[in-house]
């Protein structure tokens, strides 16, 4: 036992003493937020944007209606007149300004319009949030304004007629239903994307670790004095210390600025501040699929570790290790949109996926009571497994330098080792 | 069981898949007993020895070590100085022999005193704050020394230890062995440098191809080597050229700088070869006729 713990202390101090531990500590929240914080900082600047566009209109009769429109009105969308001229040769000319730069893009409307024919819009830049949330809105409006009109409907009753509806959404959860404007979307991205962080972070530290008596010649002497399950659990403890460390003194920090947050004014209006699906139980589970996924994957880790000589050689073994961290985060985005379907919660139990998928439904509000002792279950079964193989790929690995093993010779480790 | 011996081996076998390493191999070694583990590389004697430590598992045999299987508390007694060593590099020295005594069970505190008196000793007083990776090659190796007897171990075994020291720190460690023998403590000294296994061991064991060939005090396999008329010739002369190439006489030169070794073919007197430099019209400066070296020894073996 004393043995087991001089290990741990090693491994601890020799990671939390270093520049590494430090620089991570500071750089990952700044780096994390900078993440969250630059997308949104060029989607808000985006859509304060005046985009300059032109319009053909062959109906003759659109064009009017389109400017009436609350995106020309509210100046999002600024009109530019087309020159004169030929069809083919206006089109052309736009065609120029566009290339150019004078002018975002342009819509063309034909004469066919109001008996169901389409519009095109000419740009550079054509997202997605441009055509659909933009235009498509405004000339369907604009469209429907029209045909009202056209039917001999008073304006006001026109206005009743092609008026935009909001849906607000509210999600129902245990304690009742919350206003959701996409908060709880958000908290739960984030906090896979913690989880996933941090189990890249660890996991790829017990890879270093795994190699380290290999590459330092060290493993012969420790190997006389403690058995390789000994060293092999030390050192998953010892990083793993390091790891709830670091999440700790995070962890502090965020809880100290939210409380300096919360006396201040000018958080206190931010709506989106509010109701936050955060609370303790969500720490703790976040807390417990760390150590969970951690383990998981530090001991897949350590196997690759075990395997290689040295450290560079382990970094070339590790990518199937990390393939399969990778892969929940490209799950991610199903989850967020139905977090309550079939594939979602499956998905979400898959023991190598489970740290990112379920921390995410968990935070969106759609876990059931009984899925947390079940996938902490299937969580220890996969840890014991991993660790069974690990164990033993790790004993024969130990000593065996130089040649690295081929498949059949690793088979042959996990059933005699 | 026999409390008085350090080292028991009987019938070690080990195989890696048709690669016999170790061949039906026994060994016992007294307390407080220095003996030479020898044979060229690949002989077997690593293998001996982790197999002895139960870093890896024999095939079949029994090991006793200290009067006990090697358990981890037996092996807590005992000090191993690999072949193949390093030592953690980012970690401070003082506290890397501190880490060492603890996995023996020496606890932190003693295990600083203890680290600190030997560092004293080496010459290393100056460095017990330094990292690891900052010491020289030979620096790296009195600590990694240290490391092997800091908990006061009653059995040391020791692969190669001398291998890449200067002189001074050769003779500085060959004084410690000798001390650590003289405390009480056996020593299994595994080496392919017969100079030094001559100079400290009282006996010795030779391993060659996985089969020990040799085993006994030295004294006795020296006299053995005697008795069977293994001799060894010192020769000194001006001419002669090519007589110490004929292959009828001449087994085995080796060439000191002021003479030559050279072991006779069997059956071949001293006094032939005297005459045949004679002959050559050689002027002899020096001939002595003396016990073969254990190199000599060693050779003749490992070409049978």
């Amino acid at each position: 036992m004393s043995k087991l713990i001089a290990v741990i202390r090693r491994e601890y101090m020799a990671r939390v003493r270093t520049r590494w531990f430090i620089v991570i500590t500071i750089l990952a929240p700044v780096l994390m937020i900078g993440a969250m914080a630059i997308p949104v900082a060029l989607l808000v600047r985006e859509s304060d944007r005046v985009l300059a566009v032109s319009v053909i209109d062959e109906s003759g009769q659109l064009l009017e209606e389109l400017l009436a429109t609350e995106v020309f009105e509210e100046g999002r969308l600024r009109y530019t007149p087309p020159p004169d001229g030929e069809p083919a040769m206006v089109v052309e000319a736009l065609r120029q300004q566009v290339l150019g730069g004078q002018l975002s893009g342009f819509l063309y409307i034909g004469a066919d319009v109001l008996e169901g024919g389409a519009i095109e819009y000419w740009g550079r830049d054509v997202g997605l949030t441009l055509v659909d949330a933009t235009l498509e809105p405004a000339t369907t409006t604009a469209v429907r304004r029209l045909q009202a009109r056209m039917l001999g409907l008073e304006p006001s009753d026109v206005a009743q007629l092609t008026r935009e509806i909001e849906v607000a959404a509210y999600r129902v959860t245990e304690e009742g239903a919350a206003r959701e404007e996409g908060q709880s979307a958000v908290v739960a991205h984030i906090l896979a994307l913690m989880i996933y962080m941090v189990v890249l972070l660890y996991g790829a530290m017990m890879l270093r670790a795994a190699v380290a008596e290999k590459a330092t010649k060290t493993v012969e002497i420790i190997l006389s004095s403690v058995r390789p399950w000994q060293l092999m659990l030390g050192k998953t403890l010892g990083v793993g210390a390091v790891g709830l460390t670091q999440i700790g003194i995070w962890l502090a920090v965020a809880g100290l600025l939210l409380l300096y947050a919360a006396g201040a004014q000018a958080f206190a209006d931010v709506e989106f501040m509010q109701d936050l699906p955060l609370g303790v139980d969500t720490g703790l589970l976040f807390i417990g699929l760390f150590l969970t996924g951690y383990f998981v994957y530090g001991g897949l880790y350590a196997s690759v570790g075990a395997i290689a000589s040295s450290e560079h050689e382990a970094s070339q073994l590790q990518f199937p290790v990390t393939l399969l961290v990778i892969i929940p985060l490209l799950i991610i985005p199903i989850v967020l949109e139905s977090p309550t379907s079939n594939a979602s919660v499956i998905l979400s139990w898959i023991p190598f996926f489970t740290p990112v998928l379920f921390i995410a439904r968990y935070a969106l509000g759609v876990v059931e009571v009984w899925e947390i002792p079940l996938i902490f279950t299937l969580q220890i079964l996969t840890i014991l497994c991993v660790a069974w193989v690990g164990g033993r790929i790790y004993r024969v690995g130990l000593l065996m330098t130089g040649k690295r093993p081929t498949l059949p010779e690793l088979v042959r480790w996990i059933r005699h080792g | 069981m026999d409390g008085n011996l350090a080292i028991r081996l009987e019938n070690i076998h080990k195989q890696y898949g048709t690669k016999v390493a170790v061949d039906d191999f026994d060994l016992t070694v007294p307390r407080a007993t220095i003996c030479g583990l020898l044979g060229p590389n690949g002989a077997g004697k690593t293998t001996t020895i982790r197999v002895m430590l139960d870093i890896i598992g024999a095939d079949s045999g029994s090991v006793e070590l200290l009067g006990q299987p090697p358990t981890p508390e037996a092996r807590d007694r005992i000090g191993y100085l690999p072949e193949e060593r390093g030592l953690y590099p980012k970690m401070k020295v003082l506290e890397l022999l501190e880490f060492l005594g603890e996995l023996k069970g020496t606890p932190r505190r003693v295990g600083r005193q203890r680290a600190s008196r030997w560092l004293e000793r080496l010459d290393l007083a100056d460095w017990a704050d330094k990292k690891a990776q900052d010491l020289s090659r030979g620096m790296q190796q009195k600590v990694q020394f240290i490391g092997t007897v800091l908990h006061e171990p009653e059995l040391l075994i020791l692969d190669e230890p001398f291998s890449g020291l200067d002189p001074l720190n050769v003779d500085l460690l060959k004084e410690i062995v000798l001390e650590e023998k003289s405390r009480g403590a056996a020593v299994l000294l595994s080496t392919h440098n017969m100079d030094q296994a001559e100079r400290l061991c009282e006996r010795v064991v030779m391993i060659k191809d996985a089969r020990k060939v040799l085993d006994g005090p030295l004294t006795e396999i020296r006299r053995e080597a005697w008795l069977a008329g293994q001799r060894q010739v010192l020769l000194a002369m001006e001419g002669g050229a090519g007589l110490l190439e004929d292959r009828s006489l001449v087994a085995d030169v080796e060439d000191r700088g002021v003479c030559f070794a050279v072991s006779l073919q069997e059956g071949v007197e001293p006094q032939q070869l005297l005459e045949a430099a004679m002959a050559a019209g050689a002027i002899v400066h020096h001939f002595q006729v003396s016990e073969p070296s254990l190199h000599e020894i060693f050779v003749a073996r490992a070409r049978e």
